[in-house]
């Protein structure tokens, strides 16, 4: 271009490119210059890493398995006890409780994700509870809901006295700590309340209530009285 | 004994062909990393890598003339000066109030000899005397020496001009001794 300026400082390139070098710039002492270079060939490097680096990565390789070792001891601390939630029972006769899938799950399980089971999330009888049974049985979300609706006929027999429901609940012994209300609803609406806290069973009930759905009697059952609906309320 | 020849023996090891090598390198190298880096001995510290990764490197190293020798050590050099600077140094972060318009300079710049080219280089900031080399002297474009700085190529250019200021307002202060030398 006719109007750039002409760089006055190119002409300095040839001037300092000589090989010669330039004067009073050279190696004060050449020899022990080369004396140290052949040292750092002949496989004595000088000590690059500074002595705070070493210290710093000895201090992090320290670190680490110690944060592993009090995060382990932290998350077994900070674990509550296995609490036992509503799970599905089968019934004698092969039935099983409905569950109705519109409750809300009860207690979420504090058991960290992909942990397995162990000693000491098991039941007092060394038997797993009726939450990892249900668990590991029926991976369905039923395992987490709290709300049970139970209708079952063999359970009362005449003659014999009704096992209670509440030894028929899944592992009923093993969850001291939860509390369980059956609560009968043909009970409920006629003004009668049970104690509270107290394990309520009716008598038989022939159908097994559930959303949209009945069962019949079983053949050679009891005729069945009114149905009765026996609804597990979360404390 | 021919300098490939030399460098065939010092490829095998022979340290009296590298020593040879070194005398023949050791000074404009040494003047070169002085010409980047201000204190002499940073200057032979990296003089001394730069020969190292020049003798470990040499077997790859084709022959093709003593001017790519002296291009390729020349290299090996600059980068190693660069590494030092950029560990250093940051090279965004310059003064611009030492750099001021100047409008002409009096005298040809064709006087300067060596050293009071060298002595004007030296005395510019990191920055500018880093940009300068390496446009200037090493003729690299913009755009590579902002890739080797870690600047961009905006802020390269705008140090060359700074750097060229400073020159001439240098130069202008020297330039009436020079008047003053030439009439006499």
């Amino acid at each position: 271009m006719p109007n750039e300026r002409k760089d006055e400082f190119l002409s300095w390139r040839s001037r300092l490119d000589p090989m010669e070098g330039i004067p009073g710039q050279g190696l004060d002492d050449r020899e022990l210059t080369w004396a140290r270079l052949m040292d750092r060939l002949r496989g004595k490097p000088r000590r690059r890493l500074p002595v705070y680096a070493i210290v710093a990565a000895c201090l992090l390789l320290l670190t680490i398995p110690a944060a592993r070792f009090f995060h382990g001891r932290s998350s077994r601390k900070t674990t509550p006890p296995f609490v036992q939630a509503a799970a599905p029972a089968t019934q004698p006769d092969g039935q099983r409780e409905f569950v109705s899938s519109a409750a809300k799950p009860l207690m979420q399980p504090q058991t960290p994700a992909g942990r397995h089971w162990k000693k000491d999330d098991l039941a007092g009888n060394g038997h797993r509870s009726g939450r990892q049974t249900a668990r590991s049985a029926n991976r369905t979300p039923s395992a987490q809901i709290g709300l049970v609706a139970v209708t079952d006929a063999l359970i009362h027999t005449p003659g014999a006295p009704p096992a209670p429901l509440v030894s028929q609940l899944p592992a009923a012994g093993a969850a001291a700590k939860k509390k369980w209300k059956v609560v009968d609803l043909n009970e409920l609406n006629s003004g009668w309340q049970p104690p509270p806290g107290m394990a309520y069973n009716f008598p038989p009930a022939s159908l097994r209530v559930g959303p949209g759905k009945a069962e019949p009697v079983p053949a050679g059952g009891i005729a069945p009285p009114p149905s009765s609906l026996r609804i597990k309320l979360s404390p | 004994m021919t300098i490939s020849e030399q460098i065939e023996d010092a490829r095998s090891g022979n340290s009296a062909a590298q020593k040879v090598l070194f005398n023949r390198l050791a000074d404009p190298m040494m003047a070169l990393c002085c010409r980047y880096v201000k204190n002499r001995e940073d200057a032979e510290e990296i003089l001394l890598d730069g020969f190292y990764k020049f003798f470990s490197h040499l077997s790859a190293f084709r022959y093709q003339g003593e001017a790519a020798l002296f291009a390729w050590v020349r290299q090996i050099m600059v980068n190693e000066c660069l590494m030092f600077l950029r560990k250093r140094h940051s090279f965004a972060i310059v003064s611009e109030a030492e750099a001021d318009a100047v409008a002409g300079v009096e005298g040809s710049l064709d006087d300067l000899s060596a050293e009071e080219i060298f002595g004007l280089i030296v005395r510019l900031p990191v920055g500018y005397r880093t940009v300068f080399n390496l446009h200037v002297i090493e003729g690299i474009e913009h755009g590579e020496i902002a890739e080797m700085l870690g600047i961009a190529e905006g802020t390269s250019k705008s140090q060359l001009h700074k750097a060229k200021l400073l020159l001439r307002k240098m130069l202008h202060q020297k330039g009436v001794r020079y008047a003053e030398r030439k009439k006499r």
